[in-house]
């Protein structure tokens, strides 16, 4: 059966399950699938556009430059805030797959040329982090488009952690990491209500939830870093904590999906989360990556899932290469958990087994 | 149960006045995990952390007390890995994919094998020796497996090899010389991985496999005419640019006959990459840049414009 017939057929079936309150605008749907068929691209297309816009832009940044537009300080700026300016207005008007890539390049090409600008008026760097900052918001708030609200938020949070670093103010950064952890559990336990807010708020939540989840990380690389210069963060146990909680905050979603009723076995899954959590005290580059992975478990978020276990390799693999202990004792540790691990695993499928038998 | 998907949920809560209980009810029934995924990924979890700490716990043992250890116990430590898992691989009865998997690690062991005996009898050879070893020895397995991703590792050995003997043996190569061979070698492997899907069917070599291949030798002739464009010309310039035309026309057939997007996309592309070089050559006037930079957008918009028609066109 032809496709546009069948959503309209499932569209048919919700009305009548809904009831007579339930009002749909079946024209804009329609035409909403028929533009996703018509704009479905293989990854080869998708690629092509992203790698055509970065040449583009290469050879516009030559142009440029050979131009003698670095001479002109007030030239850089008209020049960057005038494609940004473009990238937006295009973005709205023409929603087709190939603007896709002239308004990408232009987007990226104006934060760049822009940048110069502002530096050659030696403007301090944390201002121009903050300009950039509004730019972003400003483009994030009307434009639909995923890559560049993707790359706003991205570009948002990079502005913050470069302010936090460039002052040295290392102790903010448990405010940035409570904060991402806090809107990224907001955002993931709360679709429903963001998608039924308002339309645009809807077509944002897709390239937030990424875009979250890559600040979170970028908050957590930064921090690993910053670790290296080890006295000039205190309370180096905070963020753990924080996101411990959030963890923990999850936690009763996950046992409710799993129906577990018997308190004994609630208290053994918190306490047993918070000690196995609580190795973890300073380094919350681990409890962040785990929440990642149990947020995009909680929604079937593929990709969520995959960028999350892969960090979470990559941070268990550096939390062990930095543990000052010999080559014997780590292995003795590694050899230990992993004990703990196969007996948690044999417990709780004996557990499971047993509750399905009754 | 109605079956829905995301975005049918999505493009519905957009567009209606659906309520967010409701939309909540939807989700949660349709598309969030249920209490068996959450099961089974406890499981999973468990399991995996509980094999990959105590397999690292093992693995740093041994790293501990490698320097001590007879150099007979290091080889046969590892000799007798790699019987033992070539032993699994051929008379188990596991299923195919994981003996191929295990006939992959294997593979992998013949160069830790290698790379530990060069560093006991420190044999300070050249390195493509090493490489160049490694790749024969595995050769036969590679052949009988015909499992991707060890005929990626082999492809990427050879590649390894033919460079590292090229920086230390074979001066007098020229680096057009050097492309040149590379794209030959990777087009016949190409061209035979294609022959095989089209005839032998049970051989089939997934579609990822051969469009790395490709990219693979695409890069070469990119990077090699690039290079020739601003060199004095040379023989070689004028060999590879010939192979290059009928390889790409080729190909571009190929990819048309066999609906595959991707020579469609990578071809044009290297094609516009080398005529922005030949427009520079001419040129590097700022206004010429800025041509260039008009001419790629418009060039990628025409073949993503002609891209999608094709794609259209095919799934009708």
């Amino acid at each position: 059966m032809d496709k546009i017939a069948q959503k309209k057929e499932l569209l048919q079936r919700i009305s009548a399950m809904e009831g007579d309150t339930f009002k749909y605008n079946e024209a804009a749907i329609l035409e909403a699938y028929k533009k996703q068929t018509e704009n479905t691209s293989s990854v080869a297309i998708k690629i092509l556009s992203i790698f055509g816009g970065l040449l583009a832009v290469l050879f516009f940044l030559g142009f440029l430059a050979l131009a003698g537009l670095y001479d002109s300080k007030s030239g850089l700026l008209i020049f960057g805030s005038l494609f940004i300016i473009a990238a937006i207005v295009i973005d709205k008007k023409i929603s087709k797959l190939i603007m896709d890539t002239i308004s990408i390049a232009l987007y990226s090409l104006g934060f760049l040329v822009l940048g110069f600008g502002l530096s050659q008026l030696r403007i301090d760097d944390q201002y121009m982090a903050l300009i950039f900052m509004a730019i972003a918001l400003a483009a994030l708030l009307t434009t639909p488009n995923y890559i560049i609200a993707f790359t706003s938020t991205v570009l948002i949070s990079a502005c913050l952690l470069y302010i936090i670093i460039s002052n040295e103010a290392f102790n903010f950064i448990h405010l940035y990491l409570a904060g991402i952890a806090a809107l990224l559990v907001y955002v993931f336990l709360n679709e429903a209500k963001l998608l039924t807010y308002n339309r645009a708020l809807a077509t944002l939540y897709n390239p937030l939830k990424v875009a979250l989840i890559f600040s979170l990380l970028l908050g957590l690389l930064v921090f690993n870093r910053a670790m290296g210069m080890v006295f000039s963060i205190r309370f180096l146990w905070l963020s753990s904590i924080i996101l411990i909680a959030a963890i923990l905050w999850v936690m009763p979603t996950i046992l409710n999906r799993l129906e577990v009723t018997k308190t004994s076995t609630k208290v053994f899954s918190y306490g047993a989360t918070v000690l196995l959590l609580a190795t973890t005290l300073f380094s919350p580059t681990l409890p962040g990556a785990f929440l990642i992975i149990l947020l995009s478990v909680l929604v079937r978020y593929k990709t969520g899932l995959v960028i999350g276990i892969i960090a979470f390799i990559y941070f268990i693999m550096q939390f062990y290469y930095d543990l000052f202990l010999s080559l014997l004792t780590k292995s003795v540790l590694l050899m230990s958990s992993g004990v703990v691990f196969i007996g948690l695993y044999v417990f709780i499928s004996k557990k499971l087994k047993s509750d399905e038998k009754l | 149960m109605i079956k829905l998907d995301k975005e049918d949920i999505e493009l519905l809560s957009r567009h209606s006045n659906w309520s967010e209980k409701n939309v909540e009810h939807a989700l949660k029934t349709t598309i969030y995990s249920t209490k068996t995924d959450w099961q089974n990924f406890l499981k999973l979890v468990f399991l995996s952390l509980g094999i990959g700490f105590s397999v690292a716990g093992i693995i740093f043992f041994f790293a501990y007390n490698w320097a001590d250890l007879h150099k007979f116990v290091k080889i046969g430590l590892i000799e007798g890995l790699i019987i033992i898992t070539t032993l699994i691989a051929v008379f188990s009865k596991l299923q195919a994919p994981v003996k191929n998997a295990i006939l992959t690690g294997a593979a992998l062991l013949v160069g830790v094998l290698f790379a530990v005996f060069g560093q006991i009898y420190q044999t300070g050879a050249n390195a493509y020796d090493f490489f160049l070893g490694w790749t024969l020895c595995i050769s036969l397995w590679v052949v009988v497996s015909s499992f991707a991703p060890l005929w990626l590792i082999y492809i990427v050995l050879i590649n390894t090899t033919v460079v590292l003997y090229a920086q230390q043996v074979a001066h007098d190569w020229t680096f057009l010389f050097i492309c040149l061979l590379l794209f030959l070698i990777n087009s016949v492997f190409l061209i035979a991985a294609l022959f095989l899907n089209r005839t032998k069917a049970p051989l089939k070599l997934s579609n990822w496999f051969t469009n790395t291949i490709a990219l693979g030798s695409i890069c070469y002739s990119t990077i090699g005419l690039c290079y020739g464009l601003f060199e004095s010309p040379q023989l070689e310039f004028y060999i590879l640019l010939i192979v290059v035309i009928i390889a790409y026309s080729a190909a571009i057939k190929y990819g048309l006959q066999s609906k595959n997007a991707f020579y469609l996309a990578v071809i044009p592309f290297s094609v516009i990459i080398l005529i922005s070089a030949l427009f520079v050559k001419i040129s590097d006037d700022f206004g010429m840049f800025l041509f260039i930079g008009l001419f790629v957008v418009i060039s990628v918009t025409l073949v993503i414009k002609n891209l999608i028609n094709l794609q259209r066109s095919w799934t009708k």
